[in-house]
């Protein structure tokens, strides 16, 4: 079923504008990794705490040292942008998987096999609605939880309120409907247990509609964690949110604003939010998911 | 549930607190006001300040259950008219696209919707925030607006907040209606009407006193439905083409076509009533993320509404307060899902009958 997914989402442009971003944000990555341990010497180019003593004064445009030129405190631009796309993935990562498993697992078996546990469950969900996912990530960026939550654990907190939220939701309604039909009355019949009907008849049904709310769900999650770290609410960890704040409220202290800071983390944003967009719109496309 | 994210928030209603005086007296006072009883027991405590109509007791507060009910005004004056602007704007790409076209993929609208549904909403402050003010210098300068104390009104705080609403949900429905004569849109024109009677209301029937601070106070509230249009608007593109891309495909449509009907009544009739109910639905399901988008957008605006109220409160670990927005922003979130069933049962009689 996932190759499937794959295949029919890469036949669209937008499955194909979607997965060559995502592409690149995680070779960035990885190639940052790389070239921090081999290529560029730490005291200059760590994206957190690097600094420039040869040149002097910062922010400087892009030079041949520095692609992307330096920002207000001298750190490099371009290792601070391909850093930051690092804690985004990890967090979008975890909280498409983890609320893909969640809401097909949940979604598929209860309403299915357990019908009264479901009749709970869509209550908890509906509450979880009342209760915004991203607003839940604003408060796990605050206080004490700072130091203790990786962006991966976020993001499999997100995952899990996603999941169990509008995603179990969706999910539920389309079991409840599928339900009904023949070929699962004839698997009924045929003897077929009702955990081997769910898992292996419902599932791959309602995959898409799964995957589709879940890529949707990450992109506010990213924005979400964007602003969080705009705010500095997420640590010592590179991110793009406070680049942005640095070269606005810095830039104006400078008397004008860098736009070779502003833009990277600008332009990072788009691409990793729009990546889990497009290839939503794709899922939605290619699966006919017109809600 | 609320209760439970209460938990999450850290520190407690006294934890402001903790600058001003000592550790010991700290937890003294919190022994004495009961912040260190079992949980089940605070919960008993707010639950029963809830239906005395006080939903943030326990003893200190930063904000009152006043204060906080007073967000909720500011938050529909942006609300309503970002819902207005970015609804109309995304169906003019439909409106204009040929009947025949309707059906295919929407290639480069789709991009653009993605592009400003991934917007940073602090970028576009950014890029809009020295034009308004420009706009609002020239206002000033032209019509000597000056800024009065709310105090010296002669009208209520609340009622002046309603008159912001009006004339902000005024101006929205001026500019999108206006927008539709502009491009030649076949649509019904009532809304322009309604419009100029909303306006001709605030602007002509009010004071100038009152007329000149609702500009001056409409600015930042411009800014805000701006960066919240971009946000919706975006989605609301993608829906719209979605959803509108099926509708063209059924067989209805191209009986309409046979039959010679013209464009805009196809649209109107046909395409536009259809499309309600999938745009409801997604709409009901997509609230949670509305309201997500208020908290970042109202404060990266620094709008007073329930969404700033509430990040400021998780900031400041006013964990009551928080709590109190929490229960309201689920009762809007409630009564927009209410609402939107009921305008949607109107409409489609398919789910009257249901």
């Amino acid at each position: 079923m996932i190759s499937y997914l794959l295949k029919s989402t890469y036949k669209t442009y937008h499955g194909k504008i979607g997965y060559f971003c995502l592409g690149l944000l995680i070779t960035s990555s990885l190639v940052h990794s790389w070239l921090l341990g081999n290529i560029w010497p730490e005291n200059i180019y760590d994206p957190i705490v690097g600094f420039d003593i040869e040149i002097f004064p910062h922010p400087t445009t892009p030079s041949s040292s520095h692609l992307l030129g330096t920002d207000p405190l001298g750190r490099d631009v371009l290792s601070m942008l391909m850093a930051g796309s690092r804690p985004l993935i990890q967090l979008s990562v975890f909280s498409f998987f983890i609320g893909i498993a969640t809401s097909l697992f949940f979604g598929t078996t209860i309403p299915f096999i357990l019908k009264r546990t479901d009749k709970i469950i869509k209550e908890v969900s509906s509450s979880l609605i009342l209760i915004s996912p991203p607003i839940i990530l604003l408060i796990l960026g605050t206080g004490d939880f700072t130091d203790k939550l990786s962006p991966s654990l976020v993001g499999v907190i997100y995952g899990f309120m996603s999941g169990l939220g509008i995603c179990y939701l969706v999910v539920r309604s389309k079991v409840i409907e599928i339900s009904t039909q023949e070929f699962i009355t004839a698997s009924k019949l045929l003897g077929a247990r009702s955990f081997y009907i769910a898992t292996r008849h419902i599932m791959p049904i309602v995959v898409p509609y799964s995957v589709s709310y879940m890529l949707a769900s990450t992109t506010y999650g990213i924005l979400a964690y964007g602003f969080a770290s705009f705010y500095g609410q997420v640590g010592w960890t590179p991110n793009w949110g406070m680049m942005i704040y640095d070269a606005i409220t810095y830039g104006s202290y400078l008397g004008g604003i860098n736009y070779w800071n502003l833009l990277p983390p600008t332009f990072g944003f788009i691409l990793c939010a729009s990546s889990f967009y497009f290839l939503s719109i794709s899922v939605k496309k290619q699966f006919g998911i017109s809600i | 549930m609320f209760y439970g994210i209460n938990i999450l928030i850290p520190g407690d209603f006294l934890t402001p607190l903790r600058l001003m005086i000592s550790q010991a007296e700290l937890d003294a006072l919190r022994e004495t006001l009961g912040a260190n009883d079992p949980l089940y027991q605070r919960y008993f405590r707010w639950i029963l300040g809830v239906f005395n109509g006080e939903i943030t007791t326990g003893g200190f507060r930063q904000r009152s259950g006043k204060d906080i009910m007073s967000t909720v005004l500011p938050t529909l004056q942006i609300l309503i008219p970002s819902f207005t602007l970015a609804f109309y704007i995304s169906r003019i790409h439909s409106i204009k696209t040929p009947l025949s076209k309707l059906h295919k993929n929407k290639f480069f609208s789709d991009t653009l919707a993605t592009l400003f549904i991934s917007l940073f909403p602090p970028i576009v402050l950014f890029l809009i925030d020295e034009k308004i003010e420009n706009f609002y210098t020239f206002l000033s300068l032209t019509f000597d607006l000056e800024k009065t104390p709310l105090s010296a009104l002669t009208i209520s705080e609340n009622r002046f907040d309603i008159i912001l609403l009006l004339f902000l949900f005024g101006t929205t429905l001026f500019i999108v209606k206006s927008l539709d004569i502009l491009l030649s849109n076949k649509t019904r024109k009532s809304g322009f009407g309604f419009s100029i009677v909303i306006l001709f209301y605030v602007l002509i029937l009010q004071n100038d006193i009152l007329i000149s601070d609702l500009i001056l106070n409409s600015k930042n509230a411009f800014k805000t439905i701006g960066i919240l249009s971009i946000f919706f608007l975006g989605e609301y593109i993608l829906l719209n083409n979605v959803i509108t891309q099926n509708i063209a495909r059924e067989p209805h449509i191209l009986t309409a076509r046979a039959l010679g009907y013209s464009k805009h009544k196809i649209y109107n009739r046909h395409i536009l009533r259809n499309s309600f109910g999938p745009f409801a639905t997604r709409l009901t399901l997509g609230l949670p993320y509305t309201i997500a988008s208020l908290v970042i957008v109202e404060s990266t605006t620094g709008w007073n509404g329930m969404g700033s109220v509430l990040y400021q409160s998780i900031m400041n670990q006013d964990s009551n307060a928080a709590m109190g927005l929490f229960l309201l922003l689920a009762l809007l979130t409630s009564f927009l899902r209410v609402i939107i069933s009921v305008v949607q049962g109107t409409i489609d009689p398919r789910v009257r009958l249901k």
